[in-house]
């Protein structure tokens, strides 16, 4: 049985009879990764805020997001509060906004790994120095006591990913991690995606509407456009053999800028070996 | 088009509307509505109960309340949307040439709305009275002299923005003089924001009338007037406590009317709700 | 940071100025003659020798820029002349008057300050609810009700029904209960709409999405919210200090409290000008001292600039 399990899931406004996302469906397995593409307003982004039940209220959600065999959509609060975090985590795209501004990130970070797990703030601390190191960040120490304005966006973004990789949950949405970012910081990003999956074996659900970033993480891909889904499969299959007219535009207005990403990404791997 | 469409369909800000027109047609036709003259003294007949012939009763000096309340519509209601009327004329004016001119009248038109929003306008008010000396005219003198400011600004500001959007810009290569732009393009949209505040400034401004005249500044006895009723009732309080009832009623029911009409217009023009500024005035 | 505190400091005193010169410049070209007014008060016949002597006496005949620039200095020296009526100094009869309505509207401020906070907290965390309706009602009809009828009302049902408080004067604790309580409910409406607005607005930032995401507790990201929104409206929950001195006027007024606003309604009636010029001064600069404290406080607590560019 898959981890998480999405069946015609269809997101509707009330107010306006408009419907966002329509009969989406795909299976995460552990230790796999999910790239889900689609330009803006595709409706990448309600997909996610759905599965954790985190929809504007004035949203309409039906359809089966079952997680562990349980419907998530049915959940109580109380229930979906404790799953997310601990067991689906997901790292937002603007991480300038994300953090409190009147609270520091070592603070933000502390509260929530206590409030998840069974912790004490001590430890918590430690845990959080930690895992930024891990994320290649030089003086945790320093970057704890700093506020969201005080630190960049590339950074702001590794601290999210440090947050999540400290949490461990078991699958981990990152809602385009890249987008807000300059290139370099961008090579970077996905760099620790690629280290965190070797390190955790966490499923991860990779949004983007850049098709050379997905192509490095995912093994499956789902094509959004205009909130319906338009092709999923294999990401070699889908790659070969697209079956939408979409995926095929995509692909080939992609193929020229993708050669360059690939050539960089050739030249950082063999300098790493 | 829209915005009279949302309007038309919220129903309490329709009845909101049919009742403030109705108030004020009242108050304009109170000499031919009301049933006895309201500064009639008819000491006989001091505090009455209410009756066929006189509906509110009558007050400590044997006028019927509910003709005093009447004529009290004008000063304190139709006065009031006068007031406010005076105080749109001259913002508006100020701030479109303020916001039009830029340069030297711009800057000291600006220097002087700075100084007069700093001053506080409960604390303008009881200056200009202060001044002028009690009295009705003086009060509204005031009450205009205490709002401008604040509708110069905004208005320069709006149109200031609206300046520099395309569409103005393109009327001024098409060969549209200055005012004509002002009147076919600016005016329509720098007017939505204004009208809203304007709904909710006369509520402000039948409240400070009303206020002033309470404490003996605004009307003299013995016109009526609802703030002056209260005063009056007061004397009485310990007596007759059902005279403080009419007048504050009145005074109530209105100022609810306006702010009501002022939040439905305000959404009626942004339905997203979009209150990016909490005010407190 | 010191620099932003130098900067705001330096352009209060313009404004500053320009208040001492309006008060001034509004007192003195009303359209009677402080002369006369003074002969008058005193039950003394306006003959035309008797003005041009009072004139002056007050010093009411040297040109414009001179009495104003003599007027800033004794000003700022906290002479501000002699009240016509009681030709007691200015600032005694204010010193006597203000420690009264201080009184009044620092209680008032605190009992605001705590109702707003919690009724605003609560309606915006359980925004929809029977309870935010009923709270959002009397907020709609409080924020209609005429302050001196809130007063009457009060005064008849607690003071002459119930006989439970005085009705005026100022002698002990009880006396000022109706009067704060008054004063108080004038402003709570807006400033639990302030609160609750403030909160509901901030629920739609993304920081706010992010705890959600990372599993906090209710409380927790309502705490968040609070803080955000606190700040966020700290300017205005400032000024309420100085607009509660200055709405204690119609308070003191219905209950015979012996304070500044009381005071200067008198100075009105008697045409009592440096009582009145004194007056406006004096809450001028409050307003735009507080209005200056209270950025620099917002500084202060706001990290992004309290750390500086």
């Amino acid at each position: 049985m898959s981890l998480l399990n999405i069946r015609n899931l269809t997101v509707c406004d009330r107010r306006t009879d408009e419907i966002l996302i329509k009969d989406i469906h795909f299976e995460i397995d552990s230790n796999t990764c999910l790239g889900i593409v689609g330009e803006s307003g595709s409706g990448k982004s309600v997909t996610c805020k759905a599965i954790l039940g985190l929809a504007n209220p004035w949203l309409e959600v039906t359809g089966q997001v079952l997680f562990e065999g349980s419907n998530l959509l049915n959940a109580e609060q109380e229930t979906l509060r404790q799953i997310r975090g601990k067991r689906i985590c997901m790292i937002l795209q603007d991480a300038m906004t994300a953090f409190d501004p009147l609270y520091t990130i070592g603070y933000q970070m502390v509260e929530t790994l206590c409030e998840n797990g069974q912790y004490n703030k001590t430890d918590a601390k430690i845990i959080a120095i930690e895992t930024l190191q891990k994320m290649y960040i030089h003086e945790p120490r320093l970057v704890l006591k700093k506020y969201a304005h005080q630190l960049s966006g590339g950074m702001l973004q590794r601290c999210m990913i440090a947050l999540a990789m400290a949490l461990k949950p078991d699958i981990l949405i990152a809602d385009e991690p890249t987008t807000a970012l300059d290139a370099i910081n961008q090579r970077e990003v996905i760099e620790e995606f690629q280290r965190l999956r070797q390190i955790t074996g966490m499923a991860m659900i990779f949004i983007s509407h850049d098709l050379g970033v997905v192509q490095h993480l995912a093994e499956k891909i789902l094509v959004m456009k205009d909130g319906e889904q338009v092709e999923y499969g294999p990401i070699e299959q889908v790659f070969e053999k697209p079956q939408h007219v979409y995926t095929r535009y995509l692909l080939d207005t992609r193929k020229a800028l993708t050669k360059s990403f690939h050539e960089a990404m050739k030249v950082r791997r063999s300098k790493e070996c | 088009m829209n915005f009279w469409k949302r309007l038309k369909s919220d129903r309490l800000a329709v009845l909101c509307m049919i009742l403030l027109l109705g108030v004020v047609l009242l108050g304009i036709f109170a000499p031919l509505i009301a049933p006895h003259d309201p500064l009639e003294p008819n000491i006989k007949f001091k505090f009455a109960d209410n009756s066929l012939e006189y509906p509110l009763g009558t007050d400590q000096l044997g006028r019927c309340v509910l003709s005093r309340l009447l004529y009290g519509i004008k000063t304190t209601v139709v006065l009031s949307l006068l007031t406010m009327g005076a105080t749109l004329f001259i913002g508006t004016f100020l701030g479109i040439i303020a916001g039009f001119s830029r340069g030297k009248v711009d800057e000291a038109i600006m220097r002087l709305c700075d100084v007069l929003l700093s001053f506080p306008s409960e604390v303008m008010i009881l200056a200009i009275v202060g001044m002028l000396g009690p009295g009705l005219t003086n009060v509204v003198i005031a009450n205009i002299a205490a709002k401008w400011a604040w509708y110069t600004r905004m208005i320069r500001s709006l149109v200031m923005e609206y300046r520099d959007k395309n569409y103005i810009r393109f009327a001024k290569v098409a060969g549209c003089s200055s005012s004509h732009i002002m009147r076919k393009h600016l005016l329509p949209g720098v007017l939505g924001d204004v009208i809203v505040l304007a709904t909710l400034d006369t509520g402000w401004v039948i409240l400070t009338i009303s206020s002033l005249s309470f404490l003996g500044l605004g009307v003299q006895a013995p016109t009526p007037e609802w703030g002056m009723m209260l005063s009056e009732a007061k004397n009485i309080m310990t007596t007759h406590p059902a005279q403080m009832l009419p007048p504050g009623i009145a005074i109530m029911v209105v100022v609810a009317a306006f702010n009501f009409l002022g939040d439905s217009i305000r959404d009626a023009l942004d339905p997203k709700g979009d209150q990016t500024k909490a005010v407190v005035k | 940071m010191k620099r932003y505190i130098l900067q705001r400091f330096l352009a209060i005193v313009p404004i500053l100025i320009g208040i001492s010169f309006f008060a001034f410049f509004l007192i003195n070209i009303g359209p009677s003659d402080p002369a006369e007014v003074a002969l008058r008060v005193n039950e003394t016949v306006a003959t035309p020798e008797a003005i041009a002597t009072m004139r002056r006496e007050l010093g009411l005949d040297k040109p414009f820029f001179i009495r104003y620039g003599t007027w800033l200095l004794n000003s700022l020296q906290g002479d501000f002349g002699n009240s016509y009526i009681t030709k007691q100094p200015v600032l005694n009869e204010m010193s006597k008057a203000f420690p009264a309505t201080l009184a009044l509207a620092s209680l008032s401020l605190l009992i605001t300050m705590g109702v707003s906070i919690f009724f605003g907290v609560w309606c915006a965390v359980h925004e929809g609810s029977v309870g935010d309706k009923i709270v959002r009602g009397f907020i709609f009809i409080g924020t209609a009700m005429p302050s001196f009828w809130v007063g009457l009302l009060l005064m008849w049902l607690f003071a002459v029904k119930f006989d439970l408080f005085p009705t005026s004067g100022m002698d002990g604790f009880h006396s000022i209960i109706l009067p704060v309580v008054t004063l108080s409910l004038t402003y709570i409406s807006t400033y639990i709409r302030l609160i609750r607005n403030t909160m509901i607005q901030n629920r739609q930032e993304n920081y706010v999405l992010y705890t959600k995401v990372r599993g906090l507790k209710e409380k927790t990201i309502t705490r968040h919210i609070f803080k955000n929104s606190l700040q966020a409206s700290l300017t205005a929950l400032g000024m309420s200090i100085p607009k509660l001195i200055a709405g204690t006027v119609i308070v003191e007024n219905i209950f015979a409290w012996p304070g500044i606003g009381r005071l200067c309604v008198t100075a009105i009636f008697n045409r009592d000008f440096p009582i009145i010029e004194a007056y406006i001064v004096m809450m001028a600069v409050l307003f735009v001292v507080c209005n200056l404290i209270m950025d620099i406080v917002c500084a202060l607590l706001d990290p992004r600039i309290r750390q500086g560019e």
